[in-house]
């Protein structure tokens, strides 16, 4: 077929088949939600980074949670310290669509912190960054003697343990014979 | 929000934790407390898919059948080494239960042998000769009696005879294990073998001759040997076998190559050389003469130079 039958100049580009992208596949905005720790600072996170932690993912899709609402009544975490709650933030928005990389070494290094993100992480159910928390505290304790693991994890020796145990067993005993004062009083 | 207490950890997290410590490391938790110990105990973190113990003149070992974990000692006073050596097993395995798979040790540790655990799957005597100092092969001239080792541990798979000499206990178990292997067989006697009730048999260094073997298998033939034989492997030292001598009268028949599966396959078996040379339950067999046992099962019997390796077909 010749240019001139299609009433056209030999020198004008040929149409394009198909639309340009940007035309067929409008960018949908992403959906932000909020949560806050124990210190009541919120923090807004998008639904992307959100997807990492199977809690808040589920109370989401389950619960049918909108933008709005989630604006309205951030997600509380009263049990999670700010700044915990604020590295988890960090983390799950730094790995928002992506693989997640074999080591994290942005973890916290001193041992409390990273020993209350763990509980923070495994509450909210954020798998990788359970494993790369869990492997940080392994590390901890590498090569280490017996009793320098009990000193880094504070784990009471045999006999601490059988003192605690009668203490609680003793303080057990009281209440018991408290309780059944008071009922007697009470009976009187 | 937390102390840094590890019993803090919920069990999930723990569970996890624990899994991503190296075997080492947990067994050194364990030491920590008892508490710990039972937690490890409890949360079967590993498998260690049984125990390999060997006990020999050069160094001894314990090590786990499917971890990467080997505890190693070198040469030390015998009874002292023995107390290392099961002291680090018991403690292995009450925190990752596995029992013994294979046992090896020096007929030499006869003075310590009630120390030894008494159950394993394959139990191994001996080593190679040339590992062996004079000394301990003179020691081994007054050594007369297997029995007590023997009685002692309960092997419930396989026996291997391995030397440094000619070791047959008079014992019982040996005549009714499973699998058993005899190194340096000369003084095995062909009543002995007569006597061997065993499903696979590797005996090297026999010093039977053609008639021998000829007897054992009119025997097999006729319904009056060993009901419970698959594989039969025996190695003259040196000298080629007389396939005439060996088969005559037999009514035999020729066949060509052929391929026996071994019944139930174990890979415990691979501990030791009980079969011949195969590819897990596959043994190729070459060449060879057959007959029919009185009961119509079929008996392959394969002569190269000096080996003869005699296949029942009862499975």
């Amino acid at each position: 077929m010749s240019s001139t039958e299609q009433g056209t100049s030999s020198a004008a580009p040929a149409e394009p088949t198909t639309a340009p992208e940007s035309a067929a596949a409008p960018e949908v905005p992403e959906s932000f939600y909020y949560v806050h720790g124990k210190d009541k600072v919120v923090h807004k996170v998008s639904a992307g980074a959100l997807q990492h932690s199977a809690l808040i993912h589920g109370m989401i899709s389950n619960l049918g949670y909108t933008e709005e609402q989630a604006k309205a009544n951030p997600f509380p975490f009263e049990n999670i310290d700010g700044d915990i709650l604020q590295m988890v933030v960090d983390w799950c928005n730094q790995h928002k669509g992506k693989p997640t990389p074999p080591e994290d070494t942005n973890l916290p290094k001193q041992k409390e912190k990273l020993f209350d993100l763990v509980l923070a992480v495994n509450y909210l159910e954020i798998k990788e960054l359970l494993t790369y928390c869990c492997k940080q505290v392994a590390m901890m304790v590498k090569g280490k003697s017996p009793e320098e693991i009990r000193e880094i994890w504070m784990i009471p020796t045999d006999a601490e343990d059988e003192a605690a145990e009668k203490e609680a067993k003793k303080r057990a005993g009281k209440e018991a014979a408290g309780e059944t004062a008071a009922a007697a009083g009470d009976a009187k | 929000m937390s102390a840094c207490q590890l019993e803090s950890i919920p069990f999930v997290p723990l569970r996890h934790l624990l899994k991503t410590m190296s075997i080492y490391n947990l067994i050194e938790l364990s030491r920590t407390s008892k508490l710990w110990k039972e937690e490890i105990q409890t949360m079967q973190i590993i498998q260690p898919g049984g125990y390999r113990i060997t006990i020999d003149e050069i160094g001894s070992s314990v090590e786990m059948a499917k971890q990467d974990c080997k505890f190693y000692w070198n040469r030390k006073e015998k009874s002292k080494l023995l107390e290392y050596v099961f002291g680090c097993y018991r403690y292995l395995n009450s925190i990752f239960p596995g029992g013994i798979n294979h046992l090896r040790i020096c007929p030499t540790y006869i003075s310590d042998f009630e120390k030894i655990p008494n159950e394993c799957q394959i139990l191994s005597i001996g080593i190679a000769s040339e590992i062996y100092t004079e000394w301990d092969l003179e020691s081994l001239d007054n050594f007369s009696n297997l029995d007590i080792l023997l009685n002692h541990v309960n092997f419930r798979k396989g026996l291997s005879l391995n030397g440094p000499k000619f070791l047959i206990p008079e014992n019982s178990k040996m005549l009714n294990i499973d699998w058993l292997k005899v190194e340096n067989s000369e003084s095995l006697t062909s009543s002995i073998l007569r006597k061997l009730k065993n499903k696979i048999i590797n005996l090297s260094g026999v010093k039977f001759n053609e008639k021998e073997i000829n007897e054992y298998l009119w025997d097999l033939k006729q319904g009056n040997g060993n009901e419970k034989l698959q594989i039969l492997t025996i190695q003259r030292e040196d000298g080629k076998w007389n396939d005439d001598e060996v088969i005559k009268g037999l009514d035999t028949y020729r066949v060509g190559k052929q391929v026996y599966y071994l019944e139930d396959y174990d890979p415990l078996i691979e501990s030791e050389d009980f079969l011949p040379y195969h590819s897990e339950n596959r043994i190729c067999i070459s060449d060879s003469y057959e007959f029919r046992r009185s009961d119509e099962i079929r008996c392959t019997i394969e002569i190269r130079y000096s080996t003869i390796q005699i296949f029942v077909w009862n499975h």
